[in-house]
């Protein structure tokens, strides 16, 4: 079977699987004329099924309360479900125990957290390795603790087309080398990593590798005991889940040797006036009273995944981007950032001698949203040669049909602007 | 708000044919991070009054055919005129004072469309804080 053919037929389950996003189709008036949504903002963040949506009203219908905290029965009810969502984590994820599942607000505070307490375990001089390719999440925390603590951070290049230099590695390592962290997959390139390759590497030197799973997680099957990693981070708002709510994953003996990120309720098994004791894993690192919804929305997030089928979700993803690709070429100014082979389904593109904002707002009249700007990548972006691009983003529930329909509006866009 | 009402004649013919624009390579920029756009904005004149407002830049079409709007707008105002100008602009824009009072200000009145997209709001002041600093150091 073709490719194209594999495509055209995947569309009825894909029109199946939209009627459960009721955001999707959502009426749209622009300039006085109805449009259709079509949604390429989905690296950003997607869009929710409404199993999620009931599973977020229905803690709060019947079960909010404080977790951890209550001896009642919404207490123990709203403890269950928080608890239950970090065992269907780790189901996700083949987790070895629940211990290593860390709720946080998000793939950036999974990363401050690590980053915080993991330098803390580090001398001045140490060094950590990222790529030119990383969001500022995987950017910024770092340059924060290596001024706080006389860290040096280095740099994976990447090749024009958006491939990690992955052949630079023993270039830049030295024995002063303490953490590797790089994302599975770039929020602008596409570019999927080679992150075996780099974790057997920094393994056979003692060497742990933070792997930021924003993009990867809610687009392919991510088995942290396959891969190997110490540290996964992941927002739940990228696949169908709540915002404000993510995970840290972290190897038990990472975890255990990390000191705990913030101070205060839950943290704690002892507290006196003078000092504390902190408590078990995954506790430990879990200060304040958590996002309770986000729990539940993300448990439903996940199972919806399950029954699509991630691995479906990855080769769907691929058959739009091979198809947007052929659509998008031949289109007179426009200008590609990112073709690694086997890339996921994200297009950072220009039109040359247009504005990214310019060229966003003219597709959003279609009823196209794209995203224009740096990305939350500024290196990268200069790294390119450009201040911004417009990016097209795509997740499981998008549809040949809206590739057609964003490819006419590029084209539009090419001839009138 | 639509693009189509928003991309004016005017906001196009002030994008394509940039009034007051020259190259200021020894001026500092102010910047949008968000986007990367950057406009400098040079004001000859003395501590009363302005008699030529030039700038540099580079950005969308929102925020290169405000500057050029800006530059002509204040051309041969006295300072303190100048400064109220700027205020009542970044008023209208922050939906702090109503939108038609720019309607006597020329071209200008075509971005009163941006106050509903607040993501380029940032795009429509960029050239007017850029003015605001170049007053400020007068
Ligand atoms: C690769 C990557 N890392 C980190 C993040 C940050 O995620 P969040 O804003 O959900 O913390 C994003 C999201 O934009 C991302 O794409």
């Amino acid at each position: 079977m073709t490719n194209h053919q594999e495509l055209l037929d995947a569309q009825p389950k894909v029109q199946r699987l939209r009627q459960d996003f009721p955001i999707l189709n959502r009426p749209l008036v622009l300039g006085g004329k109805p449009r259709t949504l079509v949604y390429f903002d989905n690296a950003a963040t997607a869009q929710k099924p409404r199993s999620v949506l009931d599973a977020i009203r229905s803690y709060d219908e019947n079960a909010n309360a404080n977790v951890h905290r209550a001896i009642h029965s919404l207490g123990e009810e709203a403890t269950r479900i928080y608890e239950a969502s970090r065992d269907r984590v780790k189901t996700l994820l083949n987790a070895s125990s629940r211990e290593e599942i860390i709720f946080t607000r998000g793939t950036t505070d999974s990363i401050n957290l690590v980053a915080q307490s993991f330098a803390k375990l580090l001398s001045p001089g140490d060094e950590i390795i990222a790529t030119e390719m990383e969001h500022h999440a995987n950017l910024v925390p770092w340059q924060m603790v290596a001024d706080q603590y006389g860290l040096k951070l280095k740099f994976l290049p990447i090749t024009d087309d958006g491939v990690l230099r992955i052949d630079q590695l023993p270039v830049l390592w030295s024995p002063r080398v303490k953490l590797v962290t790089l994302a599975a997959m770039s929020n602008v390139l596409g570019t999927i990593n080679p992150l075996e390759e780099v974790i057997a590497f920094a393994h056979e030197r003692g060497v742990p590798v933070l792997v930021d799973g924003a993009q990867s997680v809610p687009h392919m099957r991510v088995d942290v005991r396959a891969l190997d990693c110490d540290f996964l981070a992941f927002s739940s708002h990228k696949m169908g889940g709540p915002t404000g709510f993510g995970v840290l994953y972290g190897k038990k003996e990472w975890l255990e040797k990390l000191p705990p990120y913030q101070g205060g309720g839950d943290m704690i098994r002892s507290v006196w006036l003078d000092h504390f004791e902190a408590n078990d894993l995954p506790y430990k690192f879990e200060a304040g009273t958590p996002h309770m919804e986000g729990a539940a929305g993300l448990h439903a997030a996940i199972d919806y995944l399950d029954a699509v089928g991630l691995d479906w979700i990855h080769r769907y993803e691929g058959l739009l981007l091979d198809y947007a690709m052929e659509q998008l070429k031949g289109i007179p100014r426009i200008r590609f950032f990112g073709t690694a082979p086997g890339k996921g389904g994200i297009i950072a593109f220009l039109l040359d001698g247009i504005h990214a904002h310019d060229l966003s707002a003219f597709l959003d009249s279609r009823g196209v949203a794209v995203r224009a700007g740096h990305h939350c990548a500024h290196p990268l972006a200069r790294r390119l040669g450009v201040v911004s691009t417009a990016r097209a983003s795509f997740y499981f529930y998008n549809t040949k049909d809206e590739v057609d329909a964003f490819a006419a509006a590029v084209r539009d866009a090419s001839a009138q602007l | 708000m639509a693009f189509d009402e928003l991309y004016q004649e005017i906001i196009r013919d002030h994008y394509k044919n940039p009034r007051n624009k020259r190259e200021l390579s020894h001026l500092k920029a102010v910047e949008n991070p968000s986007c990367g756009d950057s406009v400098k904005v040079l004001l000859d004149g003395d501590s009363q009054h302005i008699e030529n407002v030039y700038f540099d830049g580079s950005g969308c079409s929102i925020s290169m055919c405000s500057a050029s709007m800006m530059s002509e707008l204040l051309t041969g105002k006295t300072v303190p005129e100048a400064k109220q100008i700027v205020s009542q602009f970044l008023g209208v824009i922050r939906g702090e004072q109503p939108a038609d009072s720019l309607d006597d200000l020329g071209d200008i009145a075509a971005l009163k469309g941006v106050i509903e997209l607040p993501v380029r709001v940032k795009c429509a002041t960029l050239a007017w804080h850029a003015v605001e600093q170049a007053l400020g150091d007068l």
